[in-house]
């Protein structure tokens, strides 16, 4: 025990001060990744926002601006003539919609350009009101109340909550597997850049034992890993809640998250991360350097990714068998408690499931420790 | 004394050690002299569980001695070939990572590290080790294998690429902690470091012993010590 405390002590002050490690897990994830989401959802938002109190520019095309649409000027629209129905006028800016009248007003739109679709739904939505306030006029010259307007009134009700949204359970699978990526620079220095500086075969002489040496490493890895995957969570709420508060909304359905299974959360993601250290542990303990060891990660990084391209594409009706399927589980049943719903069941064959893993891969990367071939390869 | 009897080992179909016996006695350093390829740090290894022998045996005094027992490896401190230190790390977080290993008292750490730093002249400085020149490097090693202060003391060509004043310092250190009982070993292919230093001489070749005896009787091969080598390892 106090040989893996001694371990645990020395690889961490060795990884804090490596710039790959510090870059890889503490930087990427807290400033750069919530960035990369920040930008392109920011614009989205910003675009949003402007349609609903800018003046939207309706270009007329072989019309003037009859009665009707003169009351529109002090509705924040604004009109000019186009010589044709392009979409080049809405693409270079210069209208948002463009209107041509026979029996009907016709609204031509650019349904590409979100500014060009919203303003559309804003000006019909504008039409109807429009409509509507005419006919009130109407009924009450002659004496009768506008409730004749409305003579079948509907109220929506959700029979059931809002699912979660899929872009959220996205978030939190990427936050698992870019953390187990972040940290796999720590194990990769721990083992391959041992042997890479001639500083392993001197680890593995000093009177303490492999399980040691390799549990304290593997425990180091994970701490980083875990900070790491905290911190990271903590930069993305940030961002939405501060940056972000339309899309929170729309994209996320905070409101329909429940909170209450938290703690077997933390354990799903602790296991999962757990696994993954280890399978990271056997293959750069194998590795002879720093550079053969990030070759050995590279697929498995792209395995981490596949289970989150196929929930996309059945996230449907899963079968009970996702259950017993690495990382694909482990983005099931986060969801599942995420949206309330705990199962005794399913929740067990998940950790069963990661208990089999880490035990069979802490076997086998003990065992490649062990072997002088693996520890002297050079 | 620690005791060597029928070591072999075989990379593949390379007898690199063929049947090595021999022993190092408390109070003596003993030069483990070959030349390159002999098998010097090979027995180095299998000594310390970094490799695991085909055949032999090993003893601290009668009690058998096997290296895979951690407790049992608290008795051997070393230096081994082309060793490196953390970089990262400065000189006295490299020592009390050491000293945390054999599970030194923290004031006791402290105050030893202190002394070896002074003995050495190594900088009590806050800067990693990767900013130290290769003699203190070299010192650092050194300091790192006395620290635990063990009965047992294994350097594999602790003075390879260091120069005079700094050889010197490390040949005084190591005649004190002779004089104070330990069993020294000491590789190396360099005869006058054997002259100046070694009271038992073991010489290996081809992964053979060929000698095994005091300086002395070392010395009466021939006139020549140079010539009584060579006539061993051919
Ligand atoms: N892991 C290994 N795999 C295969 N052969 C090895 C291995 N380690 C050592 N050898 C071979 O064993 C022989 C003895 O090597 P060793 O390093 O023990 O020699 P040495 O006496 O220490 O030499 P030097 O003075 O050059 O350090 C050499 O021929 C070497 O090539
Ligand atoms: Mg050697």
């Amino acid at each position: 025990m106090k040989g893996i405390i001694s371990i645990i002590k020395k690889e961490f002050l060795n990884s804090i001060r490596d710039k790959r490690i510090l870059y890889m897990s503490i930087i990427l994830p807290v400033f750069i990744y919530p960035l990369f989401l920040l930008l392109p959802l920011s614009f989205t938002n910003e675009k949003i926002n402007n349609v609903k109190e800018k003046k939207i520019i309706v270009g007329l095309f072989k019309m003037e601006p009859d009665s009707a649409l003169k009351t529109f000027e002090n509705k924040n629209y604004a009109f000019s003539s186009v010589d044709s129905v392009n979409v080049e006028f809405i693409k270079s800016g210069n209208v948002d919609i463009i209107l041509s009248k026979d029996s009907f007003y016709n609204v031509f739109y650019d349904p590409e350009d979100i500014g060009s679709q919203l303003a559309m739904e804003r000006f019909s939505k504008d039409v109807e009101t429009f409509n509507k306030e005419i006919l009130e006029g109407m009924l009450k010259k002659v004496g009768l109340s506008s409730d004749w307007i409305n003579s079948v009134n509907i109220k929506k009700i959700p029979l059931k909550k809002k699912n979660i949204s899929s872009f959220y359970i996205m978030l939190i699978a990427f936050l698992i597997m870019w953390s187990v990526i972040g940290s796999s620079a720590v194990i990769i220095e721990a083992t391959a850049g041992e042997k890479e500086r001639k500083t392993l075969e001197y680890l593995i002489a000093l009177p303490v034992s492999r399980e040691s040496i390799l549990i304290g490493k593997i425990i180091t890895t994970f701490i980083f890993g875990f900070v790491s995957s905290f911190l990271m969570f903590l930069a993305f709420s940030v961002a939405f809640k501060f940056f972000l508060p339309q899309a929170s909304k729309s994209l996320l359905y905070l409101n329909s998250v429940s909170f209450k299974y938290v703690h077997i959360i933390v354990l799903i993601i602790i296991l999962t991360m757990l696994s993954f250290d280890m399978l990271l542990t056997t293959l750069s303990i194998f590795a002879k350097s720093i550079r053969e060891a990030q070759m050995y990660m590279m697929p498995i990084s792209f395995l981490l990714i596949l289970p989150i391209i196929f929930m996309q594409m059945f996230s449907k009706d899963l079968d009970s068998w996702v259950y017993f399927v690495p990382v694909l589980n482990s983005i099931v049943e986060i969801k599942e408690l995420l949206i309330g719903r705990f199962d005794s069941h399913n929740l067990l064959v998940v950790i069963l499931v990661y208990v089999a893993f880490i035990y069979i891969f802490f076997k086998r990367a003990l065992r490649s420790f062990k072997s002088e071939k693996a520890v002297l390869r050079s | 004394m620690l005791r060597i009897e029928g070591l072999s080992k075989a990379f593949g179909n390379a007898n690199v050690l063929k049947n090595v016996s021999f022993s190092m006695k408390d109070g003596r350093i003993t030069a483990f002299l070959g030349p390159n390829g002999a098998g010097k740090t090979t027995t180095i290894r299998a000594l310390l569980g970094i490799i695991r022998p085909d055949t032999g045996k090993f003893y601290m005094d009668t009690t058998p001695y096997i290296p895979e027992q951690v407790n049992m490896r608290k008795n051997i401190s070393f230096v081994l070939e082309n060793a490196s230190l953390y970089e990262r790390l400065n000189g006295y977080e490299n020592m009390y990572f050491v000293a945390q290993i054999w599970q030194l008292e923290k004031s006791m750490a402290e105050e030893r590290i202190k002394k070896l730093f002074n003995e050495l002249e190594i900088d009590y400085g806050k800067k990693p080790v990767k900013l130290y020149s290769k003699g203190m490097k070299q010192k650092l090693i050194l300091a790192r294998a006395l620290l635990p202060s063990c009965r047992y003391l294994i350097l594999d060509e602790p003075l390879s690429g260091i120069d005079i004043p700094t050889k010197h310092i490390i040949r005084e250190v190591l005649k004190k902690e002779k004089n104070n009982g330990k069993a020294i070993m000491y590789s190396t292919h360099i005869l006058e470091e054997v002259e100046e230093l070694a009271q038992e001489v073991i010489v290996i070749a081809h992964g053979e012993i060929r000698f095994k005896g005091s300086i002395n009787e070392f010395r009466s091969i021939d006139n020549d010590i140079e010539t009584a080598f060579m006539r061993l390892v051919v």
